[in-house]
């Protein structure tokens, strides 16, 4: 059986195409203490199709502003930083997911179908349950399974033993891929998100998506709730098929996570009436995968 | 041949065609379960993707907003709506027959998750109660299991094929 080793994924990661330039450098000022929006709004105009990019996003459905914005000033005053945060990462997102991964089963398409149904579905728990960020869960979401496109590669014809060893021992398919390969995806996204230089919250969710409860943080720490959002967001997109791979069902609800973190959408009558609002969001969803899609993006 | 319609349909739509070589498909149901109703003498068929139990326990909007682009949502308002549409076309009742498929379900390691774990299986019986309601037996049912399933339904043969995430075969229904 396979052992992958972290360099072996260091070594991956250090494969993969790059990303575009211009998203990346904003992504990475974004981080910065003393940024604000004027400083990204520069860096965006310097890069005509970023910028187009952008402006494509601004005036998706989507977002549904009633005016055409035509320039990044524009997008920066109404949008607000955090809006804008999670364009640039949906920029990246398409460049960097929009690919087939064989190992997970997935076509040309469906990760980054995937990413985005998580990301709005998150958004939409973290504004139910009052979160203060919306966008971090937003972002979180749409970033979580970064780590299928490093350990896919790996993957080969393992996924056959990887799923009887999930059904056997009874456990979900990220425990069954670390029983199998030694590494799991959640832990290659990690080091994908290191690369990229992702701020630590995102870093959370990617890496605990599937078991929140299991992070070293207190029941009141607030990366405890948005990784709980995306974790329901993502088994919600496994549940209504969005953009699934092979793995899709195969893990559990974090039951202990909703408690630790206080989420209110725990008892029964509950999540079924939170499920039903998830499905209407995804004429949403669809829109902007449709205008990424539309997008080039280097 | 007669080249026929393809209607994609995802969930929460639905539609019926009596037209010769009509191919249904929807890509990718989880814990939606799908409802394929036939005619064969008189080949009428009718589709609808249901994704949620009971209309009852949702939000307080009105149904009309609720249903305006997915009629078929809900199973106990998708199964009357469908069949009126399959009979308008010229389906009896009589002679066809009903299929499920889809249904698939989370893991349950006893973890939480309140009664989001059996929505699969309670859309499958939402839908057989709102189908005994109007007189039809289901006769088959792929449902359950933990694959989202892929599904074409073929009205010149009648066949529904089925194909699990990661397969690369179809099977029969």
């Amino acid at each position: 059986m396979p052992n992958i080793t972290v360099q072996d994924v260091m070594a991956k990661v250090e494969h993969l195409p790059p990303l575009p330039q211009a998203a990346l450098r904003v992504s990475r000022l974004m981080q910065e203490e003393d940024t604000n929006a004027e400083r990204i709004a520069a860096i965006i105009r310097l890069d005509a199709s970023f910028t187009s990019n952008v402006l494509r996003l601004c005036n998706s459905a989507a977002y549904g502003f009633s005016r055409r914005i035509s320039t990044v000033k524009e997008a920066v005053a109404i949008l607000g930083f955090s809006t804008l945060k999670s364009m640039v990462y949906m920029i990246l997102a398409k460049s960097a997911l929009n690919h087939e991964v064989a190992g997970y089963s997935l076509k040309r398409g469906d990760l980054l179908f995937n990413a985005l149904s998580g990301a709005v579905y998150a958004k939409h728990i973290a504004q139910k349950e009052r979160l203060p960020d919306h966008e971090l869960a937003f972002t979180g979401g749409l970033l979580r399974d970064i780590g299928k496109i490093v350990l896919g590669d790996f993957v080969g014809e393992e996924y056959k033993k990887i799923e009887e060893v999930s059904i056997q021992n009874r456990i979900d398919y990220l425990m069954a891929e670390d029983k199998v390969l030694g590494m799991n995806h959640a832990r290659a996204g990690k080091y994908l998100a290191e690369k990229w230089n992702l701020p630590n919250p995102l870093m959370l969710s990617i890496q605990h998506h599937h078991h929140p409860s299991k992070m070293n943080v207190l029941p009141n720490a607030p990366e405890g709730p948005i990784v709980t959002a995306v974790h329901l967001a993502d088994l919600f997109t496994s549940m209504l098929g969005n953009g699934v791979g092979r793995d899709a069902m195969m893990y559990a609800v974090d039951g202990e996570a909703l408690k630790k973190f206080g989420f209110k959408t725990v008892d029964n009558e509950k999540m079924e009436a939170l499920m039903s609002e998830i499905v209407n969001l995804d004429s949403v969803v669809k829109d902007l995968f449709d205008t990424l899609s539309g997008m080039e993006v280097s | 041949m007669a080249s026929g319609d393809r209607i994609m349909l995802e969930l929460g739509q639905m539609s019926a065609s009596a037209r010769q070589g009509t191919v249904f498909s929807i890509s990718s149901i989880g814990t939606g379960v799908v409802v394929v109703v036939y005619d064969a003498r008189n080949l009428v068929g009718g589709v609808a993707c249901v994704s949620m139990p009971e209309s009852k326990l949702s939000m307080q909007a009105p149904i009309e907003d609720v249903t305006k682009d997915k009629p078929a949502k809900f199973a106990d308002l998708a199964i009357p709506l469908l069949l009126e549409e399959f009979r308008a076309l010229g389906g009896d009742k009589n002679i066809s027959t009903v299929r499920l498929v889809g249904g698939a379900q989370l893991f349950n390691f006893g973890g939480g998750g309140g009664n989001l774990l059996n929505i699969g299986v309670r859309n499958a019986m939402a839908i057989r109660t709102a189908l005994t309601k109007e007189g039809f037996v289901v006769e088959k049912a792929d449902t359950g299991g933990n694959k989202p399933r892929s599904i074409r339904f073929e009205l010149s043969t009648g066949n529904v094929y089925v194909r699990a995430i990661g397969s690369v075969e179809d099977y029969t229904v």
